[in-house]
């Protein structure tokens, strides 16, 4: 793989994961009701906490947009994407474990729905999910991209010679 | 050829400095661009969270608080339920429901006269708290309406009643709803006449109750309620097993110790 073909894959990562994490997120943030009771229904969390986190995860998940949007703290925003694709993915098999039948809740929705074909549902939401852990990896392995606010140096340790053929040109 | 290699060493150190100079600028560039965009991302996500909050502040009209009207007969003590009976020692059974919900429309068909007997035979104390959160989900305001027509005919002493039809026109698509026309004739088709029939269809046309539906749903939250229908007897949620049978569905309710 060229290194362009890399900076292009990491654009497109990018804005895949900036483009579903915005739309959650925004979906989330307008319709809180949907939120707290998606959040509810996985029975994870005691009721009270339903309110901040409705808020407080569409917020995380439209900064982490922006972020990887504008290709800035790219390896950070790409961590902590993938640990909460994980925590999603986490989330979906203790329902599933437990036996419960729910709406995953991933882009607003959520609650607690029929039993039928909802085994099929959990699979196709964490495959869904695992695709979307294999992107952020890669952007935390190589957050270099095409487009990006984040300069050179951010992705390289800082002893590191950053353009070590420059030196040749400029004598 | 020894000054030579002197002025060729010297043009390499000034080149590795230019170097480090242009690294220092690019880090300090790099610096200014991470703190100015990070405080700049943050300030958006403020705004849209600032806004959410705002708009969903909205959408509750009226706003639910302790002044919003009640349906007679409801307190915030029985966490806003419509009590249809109180029978002493009997186990408690408190059922939520959206009147937008096919499963509950189904656990009504199924089980709902036999609630009602169980009920009116003393064998249980029976509440109902509406939920209206199917709303959001379907982007209507179908549930809020009927939750709120059905605190006018609690209030025109008609609940239970009401209750019933409200489910047996349950649209066979979710989401369609009902008209407030079609909500003021169940009223009509649950025995309300003259001046009590006059009260209720204002009272839909008012929406009075819908802050009460609104607490109710809240109400249903802070418990953990998640979906519709969930039945509480004595304060357990009843398993899935207790639909099983019309048996099972009995002994669930009237014996909850086993």
């Amino acid at each position: 793989m060229s290194e362009r073909f890399k900076d292009v894959t990491g654009l497109v990562f990018r804005l895949v994961l900036a483009g579903v994490l915005g739309f959650a997120g925004l979906v989330k943030i307008f319709e809180a009701d949907g939120a707290r009771n998606a959040i509810n229904a996985y029975r994870i969390f005691p009721p009270e906490w339903a309110v901040p986190l409705g808020w407080a995860l569409p917020a995380l998940e439209i900064l982490l947009a922006i972020l990887l949007l504008l290709g800035l703290f790219t390896r950070l925003a790409a961590a902590a994407t993938g640990l909460l694709m994980v925590a999603f993915i986490a989330g979906i098999v203790s329902v599933w474990a437990r036996g419960y039948s729910v709406d995953c809740g991933c882009f607003g929705g959520g609650g607690d729905i029929s039993p039928e074909g909802v085994g099929a549902k959990y699979a196709r939401d964490i495959a869904r999910d695992l695709l979307f852990v294999g992107m952020s990896l890669w952007l935390v392995m190589r957050p270099r991209s095409l487009w990006s606010l984040d300069r050179e140096s951010v992705n390289r340790a800082p002893e590191q010679d950053v353009y070590p053929e420059d030196a040749e040109r400029q004598v | 050829m020894a000054q030579k290699n002197e002025s060729a060493k010297s043009t390499r150190e000034k080149a590795a400095e230019a170097r480090a100079a242009a690294q220092a600028a690019e880090r300090r560039r790099e610096r200014i661009i991470r703190i100015v965009g990070g405080l700049a991302v943050l300030a958006v996500v403020g705004v849209i969270l600032a806004i959410g909050i705002t708009q969903s502040g909205k959408d509750d009209t009226p706003a639910p608080s302790a002044d919003s009207a009640l349906p007679t007969g409801i307190t915030a003590e029985n966490n806003y339920g419509y009590q249809v009976n109180t029978a002493a020692d009997a186990p408690n059974v408190e059922i939520y429901e959206d009147f937008q919900c096919p499963a509950c429309a189904n656990l009504e068909n199924q089980f709902g006269s036999l609630i009602q007997q169980e009920a009116a035979d003393g064998n249980i104390q029976l509440t109902y708290h509406p939920m209206v959160f199917l709303d959001s989900n379907l982007q209507t305001d179908h549930s809020l309406r009927a939750a709120n027509a059905f605190g006018c005919a609690i209030t025109g002493g008609v609940g239970e009643e009401y209750h019933n039809i409200v489910y047996a026109n349950q649209p066979a698509n979710e989401g369609d709803g009902w008209t407030d026309e079609q909500l003021k004739q169940f009223g009509a088709d649950a025995g309300l006449t003259g001046e009590a029939q006059t009260a209720f269809d204002q009272c839909v046309a008012d929406g009075t109750y819908k802050g009460w539906a609104q607490l109710s749903n809240d109400g249903a939250f802070q418990r953990g309620v998640s979906g519709t229908p969930t039945i509480f007897v004595d304060g357990q949620e009843l398993p899935n097993s207790a639909f099983a049978s019309e048996q099972a569905f009995k002994d669930a309710l009237t014996n909850p110790s086993q």
